[in-house]
């Protein structure tokens, strides 16, 4: 259940047997509590199991504990995965504090689920005692993580849930490293409307309707973005997470004749949907919204049909950028696969985490550090992260950054001056 | 007191006794259905639409319990004459429309969910409404109207001719069990704080039925069982990793072969 | 002419789901069975083409025909370790429902650890090239996997209208007390049976990876619920209505997202379930093959 990974960290494999016992303890004592005398003694022995647990996972000296939340297995493994790829490749160089000790993660896995992430979140806080927490990876399960980091008093990052408003919502504990899509996407529409040759007067709007992020995007953010640079939205044409046929939706599209095409939505899906718009002969530039589109993963569904696609994105792959071009090569050393945006999302995540505890000064786990670590994501203005450059922190703990433009040429995303 | 997490594996873990009380209401009326995550889906939203709206919490659960518990009567009135595997595709059809409908109710949020619902459930609510539920079905067996369930599920040419209201009985039944998925939808949104349609889908449904399947229809414990197994043996077989769900499964198709009447044996109420 | 499309998309889409239908509906037919892991036996079968494929180098054809003869012993393999042992000790009518959302689960898991979450796809060049007929277009491989599937429901229907396994087939699910009374051995049926629907459910898992470049273990779930409504469309247990119901079902789904949204797609064909089960729950074939009770 505890395991020390080669790295000298420590790695839950989620909730670990100790904290079932404890659940039958739970049981077993409100059953016990009628009869307050057993009560309390049942309660004694579950503070101990509890303390015990805790023993187990804190080393003599006072570390600095981080947790960790992130889908390693279901049907968002895949972000984990790579974003576990970063988390090794980190420790494996920053994992020492100085005079503050060691920096320690402790890690579950959320599948991806909303409930999940509210118990591993409060099993972070209460059994781990950790000092911040960072993720969860989906918007969805940020939107059920916030509130309770939040209600208990501890920073919580995540470095990639896009959805505007959910880290607005839970102030002062909550933050997200990603910036927000609605400012992104009214970048990304200026740069791609003043790009083309021939003018965008009208375009088609196609969206994810499951995924949170992207349906908030088609639905609002994408439509107002649009609006802006006087761009008229023909048809807003939906699809769901995990569709695989989009012919039904470009017929739609095609016989609408628009000027341009605008797509928000997960790499996969974005990929199909591009490659039926060029198979059903539809020639029309594009942009893709929202940022998870840009992965190089996309490329790799979409083949030769997502050339000249338009994006926003904060990770390059392909940048020539001194401590980018570091990363990717230890990163494809360490692990034998390139990074993806949720690789860089995440190294920049802990890097900055890990400046945090340095700059002010965290020796521990107590709440003046809680304070300190939550004051220094708030007020961060300009501090440099390895692969994003600047990072600001607005006032609804919310990442603002220029966004790079990449455009799709052979077979790589580059940049769009 | 134990620390919040256990606190929220032992609140989810009653919300699932719950579900499976809401299987098992009906199921001893020989009513199987593989769509209750649709009333616990129409519970959540009900009651966290009014809690938005500063209706008291007691009032906004007992409100979506009512509201899900009038959909089940409207879905069951002709739906309960056709029977068994017929009945099982039917109510799987049902919650599928729910989720798909909740997905188009943009004043719920739609697929993007419903975000902000007040933190209103406690543990000492969840457990108060288990004991409450676990004690009505658990009485209601020695009851006429329990009497009456099952003997329609024994019999329903018989248990006619002996003067059940056949109809009724049927419905009461299965409108009971979506009144309890939808006090579970109720405490699980005001928990959760976040729901969306999604988390109401075929699965949870399944889950449900497995709760009752493998622990057994035959007395309200078994179903308690089969909740504890379904939810607490994955989290014991962490230890495999990678390849606990696929021991899980394994354990699944074991139980279906061995303990086909479920881990709990059934043992009539006239014994007791 | 868009509407013209909409409904070649349609009739694309429906074939592949008839196929799924068809195993789905003969394993109903013949043991009054909801085979909710028959989703991830179609699953299986897009694996075993994609290896086949990659690893072995070989043609369409040839692709199609390991996954139909690795997902028939599947389906064997599934019959004898999670139903028949069911059967032989007179369980419940709900332990075989746990046990195939158990097989279901496994194959799932089992899938993941072995290839991964995420979206694996064919070769480009499995995707055939476009042709156009006026205004109207389809790729080769459209007209493939159509062909592929209209082929096959016509042998389906020579092989249970006159091969005498077919006919014992359709003997079975008419009633199996009475098959056995006639010197049927009805334990052969059932293996036969399993083996015949996996194979076309592993044909359709290709035929699928074929033409939407999207294999993952995940891709059998939707399937598998689909394909209870398009049973029920086409009345549970008969094999051409789940061939009409697989055909309506996909080109219901296509007008529904070409002419209203896409989050109304599966609302339609589960309305249509369940109008179906009310007023008319034999289906709409109801012949000499369909269930009855």
């Amino acid at each position: 259940m505890v395991v020390v990974n080669r790295n000298g960290f420590i790695v839950f494999h989620n909730n670990e047997v100790l904290a079932i016992d404890n659940v039958f303890m739970a049981a077993v004592a409100f059953l016990a509590s009628r009869d307050t005398g057993i009560g309390v003694g049942m309660r004694k022995t579950m503070i101990a199991i509890g303390l015990s647990a805790v023993a187990m996972a804190t080393p003599a000296y006072a570390d600095v504990q981080i947790g960790v939340l992130m889908p390693t297995s279901g049907f968002a493994a895949g972000f984990g995965l790579e974003e576990q790829g970063s988390i090794d490749l980190f420790m494996k160089s920053y994992s020492d504090l100085g005079p503050a000790g060691k920096l320690k993660l402790v890690i579950y896995d959320t599948r991806g689920e909303p409930a999940q992430a509210i118990s591993l979140t409060k099993k972070l806080i209460d059994s781990d005692k950790v000092t911040a927490i960072i993720g969860p990876y989906l918007s969805g399960e940020s939107e059920a993580a916030f509130p309770v980091a939040n209600r208990a008093a501890t920073p919580i990052v995540t470095p990639s849930s896009a959805k505007p408003g959910i880290a607005a919502a839970n102030r002062p504990w909550a933050f997200r490293f990603s910036s927000t899509t609605d400012k992104t996407d009214k970048a990304l529409i200026e740069h791609w409307t003043k790009k083309q040759s021939k003018p965008i007067k009208n375009v088609v709007l196609f969206y994810d309707g499951k995924d949170a992020v992207s349906s908030s995007d088609g639905k609002t953010v994408m439509p107002a973005a649009l609006k802006a640079a006087n761009v008229n939205v023909l048809d807003a044409i939906s699809f769901q997470t995990g569709d695989v046929d989009f012919s039904a939706q470009v017929t739609r599209a095609k016989a609408l004749n628009p000027d341009g095409i605008v797509v928000t939505a997960l790499f996969t899906e974005a990929g199909h949907l591009v490659s039926e718009l060029r198979k059903q002969g539809m020639t029309q530039p594009i942009a893709a919204g929202v940022e998870l589109s840009l992965d190089h993963k996309f490329i790799e569904i979409a083949g030769k049909a997502s050339e000249g696609v338009l994006t926003a994105a904060e990770f390059n792959r392909d940048s020539s950028k001194p401590t980018v071009v570091q990363f990717v090569k230890d990163y494809e050393a360490a692990t034998h696969h390139l990074p993806g945006n949720s690789s860089a999302l995440m190294y920049d995540t802990l890097s900055l985490m890990r400046h945090c505890i340095m700059s002010t000064g965290v020796v521990g786990n107590s709440e003046a550090d809680k304070v300190k670590i939550r004051d220094c994501w708030a007020n961060m203005n300009g501090v440099e992260a390895p692969i994003a450059g600047a990072v600001t922190i607005n006032k609804d703990g919310d990442g603002v950054r220029q966004p790079n433009f990449l455009v799709v040429r052979d077979g790589k995303f580059v940049v769009d001056p | 007191m134990f620390n919040s997490y256990t606190e929220s594996l032992a609140v989810f873990f009653g919300i699932n006794v719950l579900m499976a009380f809401s299987v098992y209401l009906p199921s001893s009326a020989g009513l199987i259905s593989l769509g209750q995550g649709g009333f616990m889906a129409i519970g959540a939203y009900t009651s966290a639409l009014l809690t938005a709206k500063d209706v008291p919490f007691a009032l906004a659960l007992a409100a979506g319990a009512a509201v899900a518990a009038l959909i089940g009567v409207l879905v069951a009135a002709p739906a309960v004459r056709i029977r068994g595997i017929y009945l099982i595709i039917a109510t799987l059809g049902f919650g599928e429309i729910v989720r798909i409908l909740f997905i188009n109710l943009e004043f719920a949020g739609g697929a993007s969910g419903l975000s902000g619902i007040r933190p209103l459930t406690t543990l000492w609510y969840v457990v108060g409404v288990c004991f409450f539920v676990g004690l009505c079905l658990w009485r209601l067996r020695t009851l006429t109207l329990g009497r009456a369930i099952l003997a329609v599920h024994e019999d329903e040419t018989a248990a006619e001719a002996m003067g059940i209201k056949l109809l009724q009985t049927k419905l009461i039944a299965f409108g009971g069990g979506a009144a309890i998925a939808g006090l579970a939808g109720g405490l699980f949104a005001h928990y959760a704080l976040f729901i969306d349609p999604e988390q109401f889908g075929f699965s949870r449904s399944a889950e449900a039925f497995l709760f009752v399947v493998l622990g057994g229809s035959g007395n309200p414990l078994g179903p308690v069982i089969g909740a504890a197994v379904v939810t607490l043996l994955p989290e014991v077989l962490r230890f495999l990793q990678d390849w606990r769900m696929s021991f899980f499964a394994v354990l699944l198709i074991g139980c279906a072969i061995w303990r086909p009447g479920g881990l709990v044996a059934a043992r009539p109420p006239s014994r007791l | 002419m868009v509407f013209l499309q909409q409904l070649i998309n349609g009739v694309m889409l429906g074939s592949t789901y008839a196929l799924v239908a068809i195993g789905y509906s003969l394993i109903f037919g013949v043991l009054r069975l909801l085979h909710f892991a028959h989703g991830e036996v179609f699953m299986v079968g897009a694996f075993i083409g994609l290896g086949a494929v990659v690893y072995l180098h070989v043609g369409p054809l040839v692709a199609l025909l390991c996954a139909a003869v690795g997902c028939a012993l599947l389906g064997v393999v599934i019959e004898f370790v999670a139903f028949r042992p069911i059967r032989r000790r007179n369980g419940s009518l709900l332990a075989p429902i746990v046990s195939s959302l158990g097989v279901g689960l496994l194959l799932q898991e089992v899938a993941t650890n072995l290839f991964g979450a995420e979206q694996t796809r064919f070769p480009p060049q499995f995707e055939g090239e476009m042709i156009r007929l006026g205004g109207l277009f389809v790729t080769s491989t459209q007209l493939f996997i159509l062909g592929t599937s209209f082929v096959l429901m016509l042998a389906v229907h020579l092989f249970v209208s006159y091969t005498k396994y077919g006919m014992a087939m359709r003997a079975s699910a008419e009633s199996t007390d009475v098959a056995r009374l006639l010197g049927i051995n009805v334990d052969t049926v059932i293996v036969l049976t399993f083996a015949f629907a996996s194979a076309l459910g592993g044909v359709a898992g290709v035929l699928v990876g074929f033409a939407f470049s999207a294999i993952s273990p995940f891709m059998g779930v939707s399937m598998s619920i689909k394909g209870v409504a398009i049973m029920l469309i086409g009345g549970l247990g008969s094999i051409y209505g789940a061939m009409v119901g697989g055909l309506i079902l996909g080109v219901v789904e296509v007008m529904t997202v070409g002419y209203l949204a896409s989050s109304y797609r599966d609302a339609f064909s589960f309305a249509l379930l369940i109008i179906m089960l009310l007023v008319r729950p034999q289906g709409l074939f109801s012949g000499a093959s369909a269930a009855k009770r």
